[in-house]
């Protein structure tokens, strides 16, 4: 559905797999450039734009985002770092930031993508694999033998 | 390698369940397996090459992500052997390999580049579309190159490059260095040796940048009609040798710096106005440079550093909102039309007051002028000088000073000057290191009339009366409080209409 503000902006309805709305401004959706898309094919005309793939409180960390790196231009890189820092950290109290990731790369938000990755990424710098996998959850389904042949594999990376 | 998942993946994505804990960090299911492997390969390339091998002892389906991933990248922090280690190994002769990094400072001379080779030579067969190689390292660039590597031919023929860069490598294939490839978007070589002449000819290309290649005589772009970046930087101390430039084809570029270059007038008036798009120019250092002519529509952004020839610059560019000027102010240098403008000046060499008086009035129409200087000294005119000169920035709004190396004790002088320069400014702002804090003066105005007595005493037969006519109101801030108990006193003692100093806190 399409709605119209006071200052002529745009206004687009996004819906969740959990069938939640979100309104938020054209400009601050088209951060996502499947979104942006689909209102090129004109897909919004009508009612509001299903994402199927989108849990309501994911849709909601990636909109704050969207609005966030809409409404700032170049020139506050810094402050924008900044911002992205806190935003992340705090979305990891919500939502999985896997998730999220998962999120970005559907909505095609390369900025969102990058953050989330680099921030998985820093988790992961300087822990054991124990430790990795503790944090995940990620079960080790090597045989002994297995892990040694992997491990002897890439013995250059463990030096 | 990136993002290849966005539809085939919707079935994964679908899995998650609305009603399990959502902060699925803490929930016992394993999230991030269930990640599809591009995302995976995303994380991998985040990090440190060398951690994104040890994911592999994660779980069979790391070890699978890892053997696929299409990124090999070696840095200097890497022990010697491993990159030769990694090549010759089973497990990577059938990796893809879309991106190869290496950069390895070389520290010794008689390092054997034959692995190299082959690695290099591997990646090519494998359609590789990220090449960049460096064996100088981020920081060195005024460090000599103990060894070259010599430019693997083989490159030459990678038709499936998107992205190269090359720094410290040396080319022996005679004079001319002729690089054509056809998807090729962004090319950058560094530090090279042994290019006399360079031919670029690659229809896709984006950004070309060419840095510090000693002894270059040509450089020349045909057939890159999509470029829209240029970069060109000779060996500071080789601007005197004649170098020929030929990218008249480019006639979309957006960007262009040239750095040590003696480019000619004609040269920049041609080039300039035959690129309708461009929004950027940095002329850096090009000495044979006397006179600038720019008319252009777009230009948003012109920066001219040390080009200490100059004598005249004429700029109609309605469009420019900043310009960057460095180097020695000289006196009716400029006719700027640019009514958006913002400029900055950092004052370099030594002048005379009168002089930078001059200089400074063709930007009196600017929206916000910046200057730079070591010390403040600079910037103090003598009373002398205000009693018979007009102010050069009258009109102007905003005026900011840097300052490098400050002395407190001034601070009122400069103040007093800065009102001098520009008599009617919203806002003042000071910069001075090391505190590096911005410290800020707003000022509030009250119309005079000039038929009062006590303005009488002040500015009398000027056309044009000073700032303390007119002040009403003023508010600092960041300032310390022993600036501002003097700044208080100045503005006391001379803002004739004054009703309110206020001050913010730092």
């Amino acid at each position: 559905m399409s709605i119209t503000t006071e200052n002529n902006e745009k206004m687009i309805t996004l819906m969740s797999s959990d069938g939640e709305e979100f309104v938020v401004e054209e400009a601050v959706a088209a951060q996502s450039q499947t979104i942006k898309h689909l209102i090129e094919d004109g897909c919004s005309t009508e009612g509001s734009i299903p994402l199927p793939n989108v849990t309501g409180r994911v849709l909601s960390e990636v909109i704050q985002y969207c609005k966030k790196h809409s409404s700032s231009d170049d020139k506050e890189e810094k402050e924008l770092e900044a911002w992205d820092a806190e935003f992340v950290k705090a979305a990891d109290d919500h939502v999985a930031l896997t998730d999220l990731m998962m999120a970005a790369n559907f909505l095609d938000i390369k900025g969102l993508l990058d953050l989330v990755a680099q921030t998985l990424a820093n988790m992961i710098t300087g822990k054991s694999p124990e430790e990795v996998r503790r944090m995940w959850n990620i079960k080790n389904d090597f045989t002994p033998e297995e892990a040694e042949k992997v491990r002897k594999e890439n013995q250059w990376a463990f030096e | 390698m990136r993002r290849c998942c966005r539809m085939t993946n919707m079935a994964s994505m679908t899995t998650c369940p609305d009603n399990v804990n959502v902060a699925g960090v803490t929930a016992a299911t394993d999230r991030f397996s269930e990640l599809p492997e591009p995302l995976v390969h995303q994380i991998m390339h985040s990090l440190p090459f060398e951690e994104a091998a040890r994911m592999s002892l994660l779980s069979r389906v790391f070890k699978m992500a890892w053997n696929t991933f299409p990124v090999v990248c070696f840095n200097e922090d890497r022990p010697k052997g491993c990159f030769y280690d990694l090549f010759t190994r089973e497990g990577l002769r059938d990796r893809i390999i879309q991106k190869l990094s290496y950069r390895v400072k070389r520290v010794n001379k008689g390092t054997s580049d034959a692995l190299l080779d082959r690695a290099i030579g591997c990646a090519v067969e494998r359609k590789v579309r990220e090449l960049d190689l460096d064996f100088v390292g981020p920081l060195a660039d005024n460090v000599s190159i103990k060894q070259y590597y010599r430019f693997p031919l083989v490159v030459l023929s990678a038709n499936s490059i998107t992205v190269l860069s090359l720094k410290g490598l040396q080319f022996t294939e005679g004079d001319l260095v002729s690089l054509t490839y056809p998807s090729m978007l962004d090319l950058c070589i560094q530090r090279c040796k042994g290019i006399k002449m360079l031919r670029v000819c690659c229809v896709k290309l984006r950004t070309l940048k060419v840095e510090s290649c000693a002894s270059m005589e040509k450089i020349e772009v045909v057939d890159a009609p999509n470029l829209e970046s240029f970069f060109f930087a000779r060996v500071s101390g080789e601007h005197d040798l004649a170098c020929l430039v030929d990218i008249f084809s480019c006639k979309l570029l957006k960007h262009l710096t040239i750095k040590e270059v003696g480019i000619s007038n004609k040269w920049v008036e041609n080039h300039v106005s035959a690129m309708r798009l461009l929004e950027t120019v940095n002329l850096t250092g090009c000495k044979a440079l006397t006179e600038l002519k720019i008319c252009h529509k777009r230009l948003k952004s012109l920066q001219l550093n040390d080009c200490r020839s100059l004598v005249s610059v004429d700029i109609e560019a309605r469009s420019m909102e900043s310009f960057l000027y460095c180097g020695q102010p000289k006196p009716s240098l400029f006719t700027i039309e640019a009514p958006r403008l913002n400029a900055r000046i950092n004052l370099q060499g030594t002048s005379t007051y009168e002089d930078l008086r001059e200089f400074l009035v063709s930007f009196g129409h600017s929206r916000e002028v910046t200057l730079g200087c070591a010390s403040e000294k600079v910037l103090i005119f003598p009373d002398e000088l205000r009693d018979r000169g007009i102010s050069p920035l009258w009109g102007l709004k905003h005026l900011k000073v840097f300052v490098t190396s400050a002395d407190s004790r001034e601070l009122v002088d400069l103040v007093d000057s800065m009102l001098w320069l520009a008599p009617k400014p919203d806002v003042f702002t000071v910069n001075v290191q090391p505190d590096s804090v911005e410290k800020s003066l707003q000022f509030g105005y009250a119309f005079s009339r000039a038929d009062e007595e006590k303005d009488l005493f002040c500015c009398f037969g000027s056309p044009i009366k000073c700032w303390r006519h007119y002040v009403k109101e003023v508010t600092s801030s960041n300032f310390k409080p022993k600036e501002v108990k003097a700044l208080e006193k100045f503005f006391r003692d001379k803002a004739i209409r004054l009703e309110a100093i206020y001050c913010n806190a730092n």
